[in-house]
């Protein structure tokens, strides 16, 4: 991250008790409930380090976070119900995801790239990250916190279809599953099949049937 | 994925990929070596024979990067992908069911030396 710093630092760090601070955006404990957990403590002191380097800014650490905040499985949903109604959209999508999910005013950023992977009647897809938990989180936001254990972790790749069923999804044994490990520069979303009886619906409406998970392929989306 | 090809991945627009080990169908067998550190090819594949998918573009190598090194040589990072009952031997599923994984060039070889390999003790 680069930027012209003109945060003022003339703070001691030394001696300085939290919340003495003259920062325009003093970060907030998300738990207060409780003594901080060593990594608590170790987040915070290399977060001051580096606002203190004039490496990041608070106002920087905050922008980020309103980001992150700002992206939602609601906005994957999106996404999915226009590759649905839209198949020149979807090819786009398919070919190239940041070019499609520009073109709906949605920036991926530059840590990593995006693929979608299309749900077929001959292949169910499910997306893991095994070494650690890459997510696309500038499209669906923060990840569950199941996605981030590591029996999910482990499991996906030896018992997928185990896995599923544990989420409700069995998969016929006529349908292949795909696992996606997802252990480099790209991240995963599944393109799940729309449901049968949803011709007339509108985008909104078949928005409202994606869930994350159906995005993660640990979901099918119905429609009764 | 023509965002891939005109280089546009990892920042390096305008930069053509270079050419490519391996190519979509081409037999690869993953690498066992043991590794120190930062380490993106998960243990569960290495030694395994897979089929190239995709080949997904030109990045800078993430096992440098994360030790503040520039990442170069960039690696071409492919999709591999892999039968699960090759993967695991009492893999409880159907034949039909696969993995995939997306690996750097510097961790694939032709799988001729990994069928000698295999032969030797």
């Amino acid at each position: 991250m680069t930027h012209d710093h003109d945060h003022p630092h003339d703070h001691s760090h030394g001696d300085h008790s939290h919340g003495d601070h003259d920062h325009p955006h003093p970060a907030q404990r998300d738990h207060d409930a409780g003594p901080m957990g060593v990594y608590e403590v170790m987040e915070e002191a290399v977060r001051l380090l580096l606002i203190e380097k004039g490496i990041l800014t608070d106002a920087e650490i905050a922008a980020q976070i309103d980001l992150i905040d700002s992206r939602s499985p609601a906005l994957g949903a999106k996404v999915v119900a226009r590759a649905w109604t839209d198949a020149a959209f979807k090819q786009r999508l398919l070919a190239d995801c940041r070019a499609a999910l520009m073109e709906m005013q949605i920036d991926i950023g530059q840590i990593a790239e995006f693929k979608v992977v299309e749900n077929t009647p001959e292949t169910h897809n499910v997306i893991v990250c095994t070494l650690c938990s890459c997510y696309p989180k500038l499209l669906l936001g923060i990840p569950p916190a199941w996605y981030k254990n590591l029996a999910y972790r482990s499991r996906t790749v030896v018992d997928p279809r185990g896995v599923l069923a544990e989420f409700g999804v069995k998969v016929p044994k006529s349908q292949e599953v795909r696992v996606h490990d997802s252990t480099a520069d790209l991240r995963y979303i599944v393109l799940p099949m729309r449901p049968k009886g949803t011709e007339k619906l509108d985008e909104p409406a078949l928005a409202a049937l994606v869930s994350r998970d159906a995005m993660i392929g640990t979901a099918i989306p119905t429609y009764a | 994925m023509s965002g891939v090809m005109s280089g546009v991945m990892s920042g390096s627009v305008g930069k053509p990929m270079r050419t490519t080990r391996y190519r979509p169908g081409d037999s690869v067998r993953v690498d066992d070596r043991d590794v120190a550190g930062h380490c993106r090819a998960p243990w569960y594949l290495r030694g395994q024979i897979g089929v190239i998918s995709e080949v997904l573009g030109d990045f800078r190598d993430p096992e440098r990067l994360a030790y503040h090194r520039p990442g170069v040589p960039r690696q071409i990072l492919y999709k591999v992908r892999f039968k699960q009952t090759d993967l695991w031997p009492d893999y409880p599923g159907p034949a039909r069911d696969r993995l995939e994984a997306d690996l750097t060039e510097n961790w694939l070889q032709a799988p001729v030396s990994a069928k000698r390999k295999a032969k030797s003790p």
